[in-house]
């Protein structure tokens, strides 16, 4: 009896699991299916009862959230309800934690999230994954604004797979890639030298050598072994190359000449690349715990700690301005100016994931960004007033009296919004025909591959393994922090082999030679 | 006949129908919680896609299984969880009743206290506050280590201990001994209480010494305590603890061959892979090799001792 019963008791515990599964899938697709329909009601009635959308939008952060950020909330609400009748809810997210699955978690947990903004960071692994939903026909229907800046600047660019877009880049000031260290004006003029047209390596590391004699207790030059990742090699800010639309983990064109795609760790240069960060690392221009510190770059460059950090240059830094670290800066050219495939995104995205609960509403409010700069001056300088003030006669922006970097309120260093051609600026200096004349100069170097796109859905498994062995290593070789860096490298060099890297490439190389077939 | 057969079973209805009702609230409690969640395990065997659901996401067979074994990481994850948990349960067990009884030997009631309480103390900390602990001792920049012991023995060279793999077996081992030392103390200490005094003294007056009242009392009273937890600890051989493995070395790649565990890589699998199905595959390895485990100790102890084998 007592083991009849227990194993009814199983068979309902199995029967009940099945039908559990069956139940949630039932109501998961029907859920899908059925959200676009009650959207299109929700959408009729809307005119008719005037119910305001509430959208939630993230709002990426370097790891603080501005103490003001409610009140930005607040009046962009008003603009937007008043527009488009849509109220948006920021949530503040550290970009850093975008890097390690933030996002994936979100939508897997089901979480609702309208507006996402996808920064330095390729699309393909939301895209391949289903996280995303193609944009066409909410462009088609709300994004009137966005559609006609797109035929004039590639906003689809990087992000359209198969004729369905699933982002939208901001519109930037200046299209093209140039490498570039920004340094502390003072520490480089102390060096006594004149500022060159382009740095060598050689001539970087003599730099970085008489800033260490000047200033022993600091390290010249920041890099942490957190910001770089698989997607994000540090090497790029010192040798130009071009990734063809994905990341260096699908191989890299070397040469604007060069139809011929290979793999950037194999080749002598980064090797060399590598070599270098250990030297400077030894000599001691970089903090000895890079590799694993959890520190943020803004602590670290405000605090004096380190006097220097390389990007990619625009006519904004190379003006010489106040920095947002609290001190003047020279920039130093490392590499020449290009222009690459993923120059026209500049890998920053806006994209509505499958967890929506209004994509219309969500791609109106997009469409206002651009077509409101209020509301894109609103996100990215915060208050008139409060949080910034205009010069009159030069129109450039600065915190108002009394108010620093230390004590703001709001301030947001990331430009995401919008149409970036008319974001308030912080130097006079720079307007629209020098950030004109600086996107002509990067098309004099333009790679073969602009324009084109890699679809990575069939390698989708290699990409996984050569990130992992990428994530593994990188933090550690860029920064210098390995003592055997020939034996390391070694090592990651086959492990990127055994992981499929000359796969993908071929792949890649493939797409590639049908693309430029057809141009 | 018939009828007092059925009279018979009437009432053990009634019996034991109650009885069966005591148990509902564990039972549902146990299928919300851990059988419902198996269903998960579909998921190392598809291509999860977000837009479609789980269940509609296409099949990948064994793929999801491919990477984890094609390069060779399959083996260094479950060689580190075991070799780390035989060193942990071996060390644990020995320090913890070496410092039982040294605490059991202390007369003065405060020092008792005192003493107990900071053996204790590490315990209480988070894996976290424990890393940052190690951090300050290990950093190349300011760790104690590096600035102070090492220029202290005349060596001006920095040991890049987060970059460097040889040490961290002897680090991993000695934090972790050193946050559950405490635990362990206190389960073999009140066992210790517990063993009447008339022994001791019965010992004394034939004459043994401190070290064979310890040999020939302590440690018999104390075996059945030690085999129980013993067996508890075998059981959880194949988890590890998250907290030691992934804060304490501050995820550094260049040490993942001697820190990663089947618990570690799966995390870093999902967060920077961003991939479901493969996190869900070696999750399931952890899950079948974890099986395989418990059935070969208690089998192994079943040959040993019968009365204390799990089932």
């Amino acid at each position: 009896m007592k083991r009849k019963l227990l194993s009814l008791l199983l068979v309902a515990t199995i029967g009940t699991g099945i039908l559990a599964g069956c139940g949630s899938s039932a109501s998961s697709d029907t859920g899908s299916d059925s959200g676009t329909s009650t959207e299109s009601t929700a959408g009729a009635s809307e005119i008719v009862s005037g119910e305001t959308d509430k959208i939630i939008m993230t709002y990426l952060t370097l790891g603080t959230t501005p103490a003001d950020l409610q009140m930005v909330q607040d009046a962009v609400n008003e603009i937007s309800k008043e527009k488009i009748n849509v109220e948006v809810e920021l949530k503040a997210v550290p970009i850093s934690d975008t890097f390690s699955g933030t996002y994936s978690m979100w939508i897997a947990s089901g979480e609702q999230v309208d507006l996402m903004s996808v920064a330095f960071q390729g699309l393909s692994s939301y895209i391949d994954s289903g996280q995303l939903l193609a944009l066409n026909e909410y462009l088609d229907a709300d994004g009137n604004y966005i559609q006609t800046l797109a035929d004039e600047f590639p906003l689809f660019e990087g992000s359209t797979v198969d004729g369905s877009i699933y982002g939208v880049t901001p519109v930037q000031p200046v299209y093209g890639n140039r490498g570039g260290l920004i340094m502390r004006k003072d520490y480089f003029e102390e060096t006594g030298t004149e500022l060159k047209d382009q740095y060598t390596w050689t001539e970087l590391s003599d730099l970085l050598a008489s800033v260490k004699a000047n200033h022993s207790e600091t390290y010249p030059y920041l890099i942490l072994g957190s910001s770089i990742s698989a997607s994000l090699s540090s090497s790029g800010y010192f040798m130009p190359y071009d990734t063809l639309g994905g990341t260096v983990q699908s191989g890299v064109l070397t040469d604007t000449d060069s139809t011929q795609i290979v793999n950037l760790f194999e080749t002598d240069e980064y090797l060399d690349f590598l070599k270098m960060m250990r030297d400077w690392n030894e000599k001691g221009y970089i903090i000895p715990d890079a590799a694993t510190s959890d520190s943020l770059t803004q602590e670290i460059l405000g605090s004096e700690k380190s006097s220097s950090y390389a990007m990619n240059l625009q006519p904004v830094q190379t003006s010489g301005t106040v920095a947002s670290y609290g001190w003047e800066s020279v920039a130093l050219n490392t590499t020449e100016g290009y222009m690459s495939s993923t120059a026209p995104s500049s890998n920053i995205y806006w994209t509505v994931p499958v967890t929506s609960a209004n994509p219309e509403a969500a791609v109106k409010f997009l469409n206002l960004i651009y077509e409101d700069q209020n509301v894109a001056d609103l996100l990215k300088s915060g208050i008139e007033g409060t949080h910034y003030v205009v010069d009159e006669t030069t129109g450039a922006i600065s915190f108002p009296e009394g108010v620093t970097m230390e004590n703001t309120t709001y301030f947001m260093p990331l430009g995401l919004y919008g149409d970036r051609r008319y974001e308030l600026q912080t130097d006079a200096s720079v307007n629209q025909e020098t950030n004109d004349a600086w996107t002509e100069s990067n098309k004099k170097n333009t790679y073969q591959s602009v324009g084109y796109s890699y679809n990575s859905a069939n390698m989708s498994n290699q990409l996984i393994a050569i990130a992992t062995v990428l994530n593994q290593y990188l933090p550690s070789l860029e920064t210098g922090s390995v003592a055997d860096v020939e034996g390391t490298y070694e090592t990651m060099i086959s492990a990127l082999k055994a992981a499929g890297i000359d796969e993908v490439i071929a792949d890649n190389q493939a797409q590639f030679d049908a693309w430029l077939a057809e141009q | 006949m018939n009828q007092s057969l059925n009279k018979k079973s009437r009432i053990r209805w009634k019996k034991v129908v109650p009885i069966y009702l005591m148990m509902l609230p564990a039972l549902l409690y146990f299928l919300f919680n851990n059988y419902l969640p198996m269903i998960g395990i579909i998921m190392a065997f598809k291509k999860v896609n977000f837009q479609t659901g789980i269940l509609a996401s296409g099949w990948a067979g064994l793929d999801n299984f491919k990477f984890l074994f094609s390069s060779g990481n399959a083996w260094i994850i479950t060689r580190n969880t075991i070799l780390y948990n035989v060193a942990f349960i071996i060390l644990g067990t020995v320090t913890g009743i070496a410092v039982a009884i040294l605490l059991n030997e202390i007369r003065g009631k405060m020092t008792l206290k005192v003493y107990q309480t900071l053996i204790l103390l590490p315990y209480l900390m988070s894996w976290v506050v424990v890393s940052y602990l190690a951090y300050a001792f290990l950093s190349g920049e300011t760790g104690f280590i590096n600035n102070t012991i090492l220029p202290f023995f005349g060596s001006d060279k920095t040991i890049a201990f987060y970059q460097e793999q040889k040490y961290w077996p002897f680090i991993l081992v000695f934090v972790n001994l050193w946050k559950s030392m405490g635990f362990n103390m206190i389960i073999y200490y009140s066992c210790i209480i517990g063993i009447p005094a008339d022994y001791y003294e019965a010992a004394k007056v034939d004459g043994a010494d401190k070290i064979r009242q310890i040999k020939n009392i302590t440690i018999p009273s104390l075996m059945p305590t030690i085999i129980t937890l013993f067996i508890l600890s075998v059981g959880r051989m194949f988890y590890s603890d998250f907290g030691l493995f992934y804060q304490v070395p501050k995820n550094s790649g260049m040490l993942y061959n001697v820190t990663q565990t089947i618990d570690t890589y799966v995390y870093n699998a999902l967060m920077t892979q961003n991939n479901i199905g493969m996190s869900a595959a070696t999750g399931f390895y952890q899950s079948m090799v974890g099986f395989i485990l418990v059935i070969l100790a208690n089998q192994v102890i079943k040959k040993l001792s019968a009365e204390n084998a799990m089932f």
